[in-house]
């Protein structure tokens, strides 16, 4: 009597385990990001607003790694932009309208490229020359803006607002932002960010969002 | 009853021991067809079109050098007195054209190498991400020099890993 409990209980086990194993054999699972039903209900002060927008799970940030080097992109609601440039714990509702106004007709992104481990100026990594110092900072100043493109659907949107944000010794990583045009389709297509790497020779970079991730934003609660 | 429920408890946990253990212990593996992964890598795709691109637009240059000269050289031949000012032009003009074909040559080689890097670099790095998310302990490479003599055909994941690696350049992963 017992047995006859026990073998279809250890059966039952030996199934699931099996099931589970070709799953994670087959092909490169789903990723992992949260559902964002209900993201777009909820409503933020200026903190919590900011520090969720810059967390990876909810898909406004997008990272790749290649070999040594990091490159991210964050997407900037124009409210994003507001709180980091208001720096405040609350912000009246009539300076939020004020800079969504100013900001209008574009879309925002940061693009990051950080050393993964290293503590030196990502300028001075691998360097050969004080020459090749001299021409990294003159790319990433001047040139590096036509390597950069923003991909909607079948349209390639040229990189229109371009700022290199030099950290010289203090930090790692370089970080520049960037402004595109808003195209006036009304269907929302992926975006996503393309940008041929001519310094550290990685390829073209590409960080994809999804239309759902960029939608449902929560919103920022003023004052 | 009681008794009976902890006999299962312990057999469920015996075999997950024994899971946990086969787990850690048996290392997975599985092989790639090296060129198949490269050839349908989509950023070789895109990288072969901007190289041909470049090198049909450095083509261009070559042949607008080599068209003056011809029409140097023609007027050369048929001027029966051969102008000496001519003649040293063409030369001037020849020596021009072969260095500038040299280092036009010399720039689609370097680039081609470079871009070469680039996919390698990539691939190389998506191949390890699919490696660690998936638990292998080792992915080999079958380019056919010999390395890998024979493996069973359950063990190809070519095709996952292509569409893996695609869809990580795309960045959708």
């Amino acid at each position: 009597m017992n047995l006859k409990l026990i073998l279809p209980v250890a059966a039952f086990y030996l199934l699931v385990s099996c099931n589970r194993n070709t799953g994670s054999h087959g092909s490169a699972e789903l990723s992992g990001e949260k559902s964002f039903s209900e993201s777009s209900q909820l409503e933020l002060e200026p903190i919590e607003y900011m520090s969720w927008i810059q967390d990876t799970e909810h898909g406004l940030k997008k990272e790749k790694v290649i070999d040594d080097i990091t490159f991210s992109a964050q997407y900037k609601p124009l409210a994003y932009i507001a709180c980091m440039e208001e720096r405040k714990n609350a912000i009246q509702e009539s300076v939020l309208k004020e800079k969504e106004e100013e900001l209008k007709g574009m879309q925002y992104y940061d693009l990051k490229i950080s050393l993964s481990g290293e503590q030196t100026e990502l300028l001075k990594y691998k360097l050969q020359s004080g020459q090749e110092y001299q021409d990294r900072v003159n790319y990433f100043a001047f040139k590096m803006q036509k390597d950069i493109s923003l991909v909607e659907g079948s349209d390639t949107v040229p990189c229109a607002l371009y700022h290199f944000e030099r950290a010289y010794d203090v930090a790692p990583y370089a970080k520049f932002l960037l402004g595109f045009p808003l195209t006036n389709k009304k269907d929302r297509k992926e975006k996503t960010l393309v940008f041929h790497d001519e310094i550290f020779k990685k390829g073209i970079i590409k960080l994809s969002f999804s239309p759902q991730q960029l939608i449902n934003v929560p919103k920022l609660k003023t004052i | 009853m009681k008794k009976e429920l902890i006999i299962v408890l312990l057999i469920v946990i015996g075999l997950m021991a024994v899971e946990a253990y086969h787990y850690f212990t048996t290392s997975k593996t599985a092989y790639v067809l090296i060129g198949e992964v490269y050839n349908k890598f989509d950023l070789k795709k895109e990288l072969e079109k901007k190289l041909e691109f470049t090198k049909n637009a450095r083509q261009k240059i070559s042949d607008s050098l080599a068209f003056d000269l011809k029409l140097l050289a023609k007027k050369i031949d048929d001027d029966k007195a051969k102008n000496e000012q001519d003649v040293k032009l063409y030369n001037l003009k020849r020596e021009e054209f072969v260095e500038k074909k040299r280092r036009l040559e010399e720039d689609n080689n370097t680039l081609t190498k470079q871009y070469d890097q680039e996919i390698l670099t990539q691939l190389n790095q998506y191949v390890k991400d699919y490696g660690k998310e998936n638990h292998y302990t080792y992915i080999h490479g079958n380019d056919g020099n010999g390395s890998l003599m024979y493996a069973d055909e359950s063990k190809n994941i070519t095709e996952k890993v292509i569409e893996y690696i695609n869809k990580k350049y795309k960045g959708e992963k």
